[in-house]
């Protein structure tokens, strides 16, 4: 064997995770939810009838509706996992098999399915958000100081990290900022440096002015956004990513390198940049046209600079100053949410710790409508669910107006330097959030030294990396990594937990520009370069507010 | 007298839609043309010859071998219902390699339409099924079945009877489990008693020639532009300019009595065509030139019958109950 050789193998040692192109599952089965399998057993043995309840509500079509709810039409992805499922454990009865671990992990696996499935079907009847979730909101916003406050125990019990669950992944050999495109290359997300996308169709969903569209493979879809959150989704999905949470996949573009063309204008209800911008403000209420890059129809200097527009020429494009792209690619299938208050997940660790993720990066909006339970094609048609934090974009500095309502996210300001304070034996957040689950109510010291911990492992590089894929413009990206490293060391400090990386930061940094004070004493000064920017990072109008625009 | 009219209207309204329920079920339905000829072999070599026709041309692009498992009850429950219920191994363009093993429920054309409901379950290779006292995957048994109609040895031998008996058990079993043409079949309201009876009836193997038909030179030809994706689209056009009309699919299928001593058999050539344009008019508009040509030149006549409804109407003698 020659040195070669040796060399090799020792790398495939060195580096397990190239042997490990898939997510593990983890268990799903605990001491608490076991209750809510128990209906599937008699004596300790499978009944039929109720597997198959359960088996064909989830994939049979003819059932279109739960308690008079329409139910979202069921993927062919999705039903063969169910297929898949349902076959094991009917060869599991017809073996006579005994009540088993491995039969439990099935079933409580199916109960997920069902039930996600049953939440989307009653949470898409409902449209907007009504008066009594927006009080809701209001209410868990104003508590959010009282609920976060922690007593540190006499006696810290010395939590290992845990095993991999639904809620969170070992990703410990690989990089941190790296585990963003560890995920989406596991899901075949494929962002390209200059994009194409073609229109498919308005979307209706949420606050962010958005459309969906589709890649040129035209099997992955991706949707596309502007305004406030194209920079912080980007950062907030990379940091959870980073701490070992699965996340939706948002990228940022800007100018020439995103291209949205109109390829089909007999098919389509948006046709040009006009009619983009007359539906935007009818459906979002905001104006696209600040947002504007360029437009008109695809011509030879454009195919010139980009080969793949050549099929497109003589259609009509819009590129825009900035936007951000979100994945949906064909190998993952959305469900419903993960199903945070039910399935005794109250009690499940690692979602209890998430809370500190999400003070991390300031979020506010984690109401379970920003939750994804979801099927991932891992290749060979064998599929894995995973829990995933979405929309995370509603963070690093959020302003909230009631009178006029509104809001806005990416406020470098409105971030605070710290997240968490320690006083004597206890410990308080100072981030808030608009929807309280029992699980990050009922989150102890301990649960939460266990992400603090995870948060500990960020280093200088991981930080930089993941803020430099927001594209901030230079002065708010320095601002923001000084920021995130103080809220990172203000959690360490608050955990007594010895920093392995010292990240050193300025709570006093300072910028100027051409002469100009941007930044002074850690505060952004203006409203900067508005024309590149015109969500800004400075004033608090919001999305309902047109940026104030 | 008024009220009694008004009552009848709504009888006659209700019964209409449930119909069209009946008829179309909740699968994909297809809109196609089915002929039959007088002389398949003079037609065949039309079709492998990509033939043009003035307006319309063909070009033959692929053959498969499918095997063919057909199931009903001993007294016929489907074919009486003008249903059929097929568990299907394809091989692609002779590759063995490039194989699927599917099931399908279809319903029977009926003459004020060419629509048909058909329900499949598209993968069958991670069933499993208990034969010979171990485990097996359902698409060995089946493997076992089709070698055994390649060399017509379907009679009722010891192999072949247990090999029924098992397919046969798993059907029993299987019956209220999520397979899709199941599921359809107890919602359209059959016994379930009656339904664990299923069990293969006919054997069969097909070899399918399929065309694209389409027309050339968007100049001349009195079609719009079918507008379908590139991805749903065959590469043949999105290699040529070329406007794509129909799918068509010439079979040549033998049919067996499974487990009948006398290896009794029957011939089926069939040919189906299929509209394949985006716009539903301009693909039926196609479909009734193409017919046209095809009952001057090649005296084609019309069939509706399923293959499987044609191989039991000249078979139904011989199977036993």
């Amino acid at each position: 064997m020659n040195n070669n050789n040796y060399i090799y193998i020792l790398l495939l040692f060195l580096s397990p995770h190239l042997l490990r192109s898939q997510l593990n599952r983890g268990n799903f089965i605990t001491p608490k939810n076991q209750c809510f399998i128990e209906h599937y057993y008699e004596n300790n043995h499978l009944i039929l009838s109720e597997l198959r309840s359960t088996t064909n509500f989830l994939t049979d079509d003819r059932v279109k509706a739960y308690k008079k709810h329409e139910i979202s039409k069921r993927k062919k992805a999705f039903k063969r996992h169910v297929k898949h499922i349902s076959e094991s454990l009917e060869e599991s009865y017809l073996k006579g098999e005994k009540r088993s671990p491995s039969i439990d992990e099935l079933l409580i696996e199916l109960e997920y399915l069902k039930l996600s499935i049953q939440n989307k079907a009653i949470s898409n009847s409902v449209s907007g958000v009504s008066f009594f979730k927006k009080v809701s909101m209001f209410w868990n916003t104003a508590r959010s100081r009282y609920v976060f406050k922690y007593k540190i125990p006499k006696k810290v019990r010395i939590d290992s990290l845990s095993n991999e669950t639904l809620f969170w992944h070992d990703l410990k050999n690989i990089e941190p900022y790296k585990r963003f495109d560890y995920l989406a290359k596991l899901k075949k997300v494929k962002p390209k440096k200059n994009m194409i996308v073609l229109f498919k169709e308005l979307s209706l969903d949420g606050s962010a002015p958005k459309i969906k569209t589709r890649d040129l493979d035209l099997d992955n879809e991706w949707t596309l956004k502007w305004g406030d959150e194209v920079h912080t989704d980007v950062v907030g999905s990379r940091i959870f990513a980073a701490l070992g949470y699965d996340v939706d996949h948002p990228y940022h573009y800007q100018k020439e390198h995103l291209t949205l063309v109109f390829d089909s204008p007999t098919n389509q209800s948006v046709t040009s940049k006009s009619e983009l911008v007359e539906q935007i403000l009818k459906i979002y209420g905001v104006d696209l046209n600040p947002f504007i890059y360029n437009f008109g129809t695809i011509d030879d200097l454009m195919i010139q600079k980009n080969k793949k527009l050549q099929d497109f020429k003589g259609k009509a494009y819009v590129q825009f100053i900035k936007c951000a792209i979100e994945a949906r690619p064909d190998r993952v299938k959305r469900l419903g949410s993960f199903l945070p208050n039910q399935l005794a997940n109250k009690y499940n660790s690692d979602l209890r710790g998430a809370v500190l993720a999400h003070h991390f990066i300031g979020n506010w909006d984690t109401r379970e409508e920003n939750t994804l339970l979801t099927t991932i094609h891992q290749g060979n048609k064998q599929y894995i669910i995973s829990a995933v934090f979405s929309d995370l974009g509603t963070s690093l500095g959020v302003s909230r107006s009631y009178l006029p309502a509104d809001f806005k996210v990416g406020l470098v300001n409105e971030l605070p330097w710290d997240v968490v304070t320690k006083k004597k034996n206890k410990i308080k957040f100072n981030n808030k959030i608009n929807e309280i689950f029992k699980a990050y109510k009922k989150a102890d010291y301990e649960e939460l030294k266990v992400v603090a911990k995870r948060i500990a492992l960020l280093t200088e590089k991981d930080l930089k990396e993941i803020i430099k894929e927001a594209d901030w413009p230079k002065p708010i990206e320095k601002l923001y990594f000084h920021k995130l490293a103080s809220r990172r060391a203000s959690i360490l400090k608050a955990f007594s937990i010895q920093d392995p990386h010292q990240i050193i930061f300025d709570k006093e940094f300072s910028y100027a520009e051409d002469g100009v004070e941007i930044i002074k004493n850690g505060i952004l000064l203006l409203d900067y370069d508005r024309i590149n920017h015109p969500e800004s990072f400075y004033n608090n109008k919001g999305r309902l507010r047109n940026y104030g625009n | 007298m008024e009220i009694d009219m008004i009552q009848i209207k709504n009888k006659l309204f209700f019964s209409f839609i449930v119909c069209l329920f009946t008829m179309f079920g909740f699968g994909q339905t297809e809109e196609q043309l089915k002929f039959g000829f007088n002389d398949p072999i003079k037609f065949k070599n039309t079709i492998v010859s990509s033939h043009s026709f003035e307006e319309l041309k063909t070009f033959y692009h692929s053959k498969s071998s499918y095997y063919d498992l057909y199931l009903d009850t001993k007294d016929l429950l489907l074919f009486n219902n003008k249903l059929s219920l097929r568990m299907r191994k394809r091989i692609f363009d002779g590759d063995t390699n490039q194989v699927s093993y599917t099931m399908q429920l279809k319903s029977e054309m009926s003459d004020t339409s060419s629509l048909r409901m058909e329900i499949d379950e598209p993968e069958l290779d991670f069933y499993r099924v208990k034969h010979h006292g171990s485990w097996t995957s359902i698409t060995n048994l089946m493997d076992k079945l089709f070698y055994a109609i390649d060399n017509e040895m379907v009679g009722a031998t010891d192999s072949i009877s247990y090999i029924m008996e098992s397919l046969q058990s798993w059907i029993t079993f299987k019956i209220g489990a999520p397979i899709s043409p199941f599921q359809e079949l107890i919602a359209k309201g059959f016994d379930l008693n009656q339904l664990k009876t299923l069990g293969p009836v006919l054997g069969g193997k097909s070899i399918r020639y399929r065309s694209h038909i389409y027309s050339e030179d968007l100049s001349y030809q009195s079609f719009l532009k079918n507008e379908l994706k590139e991805n749903n689209t065959p590469t043949f056009f999105n290699k040529n300019k070329a406007n794509w009309l129909l799918e068509s699919s010439l079979d040549e299928s033998r049919f067996f009595i499974l487990q009948d001593e006398n290896y009794k058999s029957t011939v089926v050539s069939e040919y189906e065509v299929e509209n394949k344009h985006s716009n539903a008019n301009e693909g039926k508009k196609a479909l009734l030139e193409y017919r046209n040509i095809l009952e001057n030149n090649y005296e084609a006549y019309p069939k509706l019958d399923s293959k499987y409804s044609q191989a039991i109407q000249q078979l139904k003698l011989h199977i036993k109950k």
